[in-house]
């Protein structure tokens, strides 16, 4: 088992641990006005974000919604048309070597040079970057499970293990930041779970700041602490973690006529605890729903005029297929079904 | 800076190309060793110098006269010719391409590296191939000419062999960042080979002209000759040295801006 270290933000050295909340509210990631066009095709349009320091950030967006050319404007790899990126401050252009020092990054299809065993491609990278000990490789190795295909030329590696060995060298200079463009894509159900417990080990273990694309629904509800939705090009909205377990809860929405009123009465007369206002004449209870009848009468002896009370259960699937006006690719079976029982008044 | 250089050696750790393009040095000088012991004979010789046409006047003009001092000019020529056009193209195309090919090419770009040193580091090992192909090919030569039995032998003509081979290569290599060019261009190895297999028909057009000595692709053929027919030697002047200096420039630079300035979207 590996030993988490204090992640030291002065610069002066490298290492994965817990950080304080100050540390955690600094800007890993931003970019203003960050457009690309590519002739008459608007690929990404003034995209604005900021992710923070410990963040699990997941770009979720249909294929070509401009995810992966966001991502590589991030990487300076595609020059912006317009705008900016920066990561840990530093503005991203090519040969922003100080922020590739403590960045990490998982592109789509991860290369690696075939002729070369995993401890080969693995070392040469660790020269590379002026990185003289082996117990670096060893730790990448050891998280990333890699142990048993040390000795195996990468040309002769299936695609989860491809991956595994991308992540590696992602890794292997103990970035602050990781950035991965799809990195389950391709992969059979065991190599996505594999990975994605990884990216969670590594953003809650290790406190690295992740930002991934995604077009996969149940990817982004189970690692994310916030999702933002593209779609052709565009930013449309971001859903913070609470909100985003939310959104995968049963509740019972209460359509009300003074919202100010109706929650204290839920809160003094029916001690309801668990419960948002959604917007201004709407509330979700999230606890209690066998006691709907309750809350409606409580609400209506108080003088609070309730428009309907129903029962729903929104996940991320239904409010993407509203945002977009298009499911994603690998919808989630069984979900967009949202039952509904109603008690009009 | 020597970090970077290191690791694209280490890249050619049981490298297939390496063996290819020592196969190509092989089959050339396998090549010599079954043509030069009849082409050399003088009843061929007489035969060929009667026939008429470019490289009947070569041989008509002692080129295959069997000793040391003329079949080891064929070395320097056969890297000067074809073979060192097409097999260092393709040396560059496959140091360059592999980079798109094997999907690397974004990982390199996003390392905490400068990319001019990737660039500078890539063309270090290009130099370091050609010249190990060269030395090859003219130590394979030394000894075809050894079994052949042919007479006349001087170190000096060994030495002086050696010496016109690396010439050659020298001369090739400064064409080749435009080879590189067209790999990052085309991102793998068919545009660069393309290209390498356009220049050597060209330059072949051109020798026996006035221009070929201002073709940097057939500058090495001034400086050693050719098998197949009489070149003027002497070509190789400050001029001609200049341009090819140019276009080594010119390409230098447009890997340069290349990798800055080229979008990687895929």
């Amino acid at each position: 088992m590996l030993a988490l270290r204090v992640q030291r933000h002065d610069g002066g050295g490298r290492g994965w641990g817990p950080m304080s909340e100050a540390v955690a509210a600094e800007a890993v990631i931003r970019t203003e006005g960050l457009t690309k066009h590519f002739g008459d095709v608007k690929a990404v349009e003034d995209l604005a974000l900021t992710v923070h320091r410990g963040e699990v950030y997941a770009f979720l967006g249909r294929n070509g919604a401009g995810k992966s050319t966001t991502i590589r404007m991030m990487l300076a790899l595609v020059r912006p048309t317009r705008g900016w990126a920066e990561i840990l401050g530093q503005r991203m252009v090519p040969n922003a070597v100080r922020a590739f020092e403590r960045t990490g990054s998982l592109l789509e299809r991860a290369g690696a040079y075939g002729n070369l065993t995993v401890r080969e491609n693995l070392q040469m990278q660790r020269d590379l970057l002026g990185l003289r000990r082996d117990r670096w490789v060893d730790e990448v190795v050891e998280m990333c499970d890699l142990g048993e295909y040390l000795d195996r030329a990468a040309g002769t590696l299936s695609l989860g293990n491809r991956q595994r060995l991308g992540l590696a060298r992602a890794l292997l200079h103990k970035p602050e930041v990781l950035i991965l463009d799809e990195p389950t894509n391709g992969l059979d159900p065991a190599g996505i779970a594999d990975i994605r417990a990884l990216i969670k080990r590594l953003a809650t273990e290790r406190g690295i700041t992740v930002f991934l694309s995604s077009h996969m629904l149940a990817e982004v509800q189970q690692l994310a602490t916030r999702v933002g939705i593209i779609h052709e090009g565009r930013l449309l909205e971001e859903i913070g973690y609470d909100e985003l377990r939310q959104r995968n809860r049963e509740y019972l929405e209460l359509s009300v006529s003074d919202t100010k009123r109706a929650v204290w009465v839920l809160e003094e007369t029916c001690s309801v605890r668990d419960f948002a206002v959604r917007e201004e004449g709407v509330v979700r209870v999230f606890e209690g729903f066998d006691r709907a009848e309750e809350f409606n009468r409580a609400l209506v002896e108080a003088g609070v005029g309730v428009d309907s009370v129903h029962m729903s259960e929104e996940n991320l699937e239904d409010h993407f297929v509203r945002l977009t006006g298009a499911g994603p690719e690998d919808g989630l079976p069984g979900s967009g079904e949202e039952k509904r029982r109603r008690w009009r008044r | 800076m020597m970090r970077v250089v290191r690791a694209e050696f280490q890249k050619l750790r049981r490298a297939r190309m390496l063996l290819w393009t020592a196969v190509v040095v092989f089959a050339v000088a396998a090549l010599d060793l079954l043509v030069l012991p009849v082409v050399t004979r003088p009843d061929v010789i007489a035969r060929i110098a009667a026939s008429g046409g470019a490289f009947a006047a070569g041989v008509a003009a002692g080129g295959y006269a069997r000793d040391w001092g003329h079949l080891l000019h064929f070395g320097p020529q056969a890297v000067a010719g074809s073979w060192g056009i097409l097999t260092l193209g393709l040396v560059t195309a496959y140091v360059f391409g592999r980079e798109y090919r094997e999907g690397t090419s974004q990982t390199v770009l996003t390392l905490p590296v400068r990319r001019e040193y990737v660039v500078v580091a890539k063309l270090v090992v290009v130099a370091a191939w050609a010249l190990a192909l060269a030395l090859l090919s003219a130590a394979l030569l030394v000894g075809v000419v050894a079994v052949l039995g042919a007479g006349g032998f001087t170190w000096s003509a060994v030495l002086e062999s050696f010496a016109d081979s690396v010439k050659v290569a020298a001369l090739l290599f400064l064409t080749l960042p435009v080879v590189a060019w067209f790999a990052m261009l085309g991102r793998g190895y068919l545009p660069p080979m393309l290209f390498s297999l356009a220049m050597m028909m060209v330059g072949n057009g051109l020798v026996g002209t006035s221009l070929s000595r201002w073709f940097p692709w057939n500058l090495p053929v001034h400086l050693v000759g050719a098998s197949y027919m009489p070149v003027p030697l002497g070509g190789v002047t400050l001029g001609p040295v200049m341009v090819s200096l140019a276009v080594f420039a010119a390409g230098v630079g447009a890997l340069m801006w290349r990798i800055d300035h080229a979008d990687s979207p895929q």
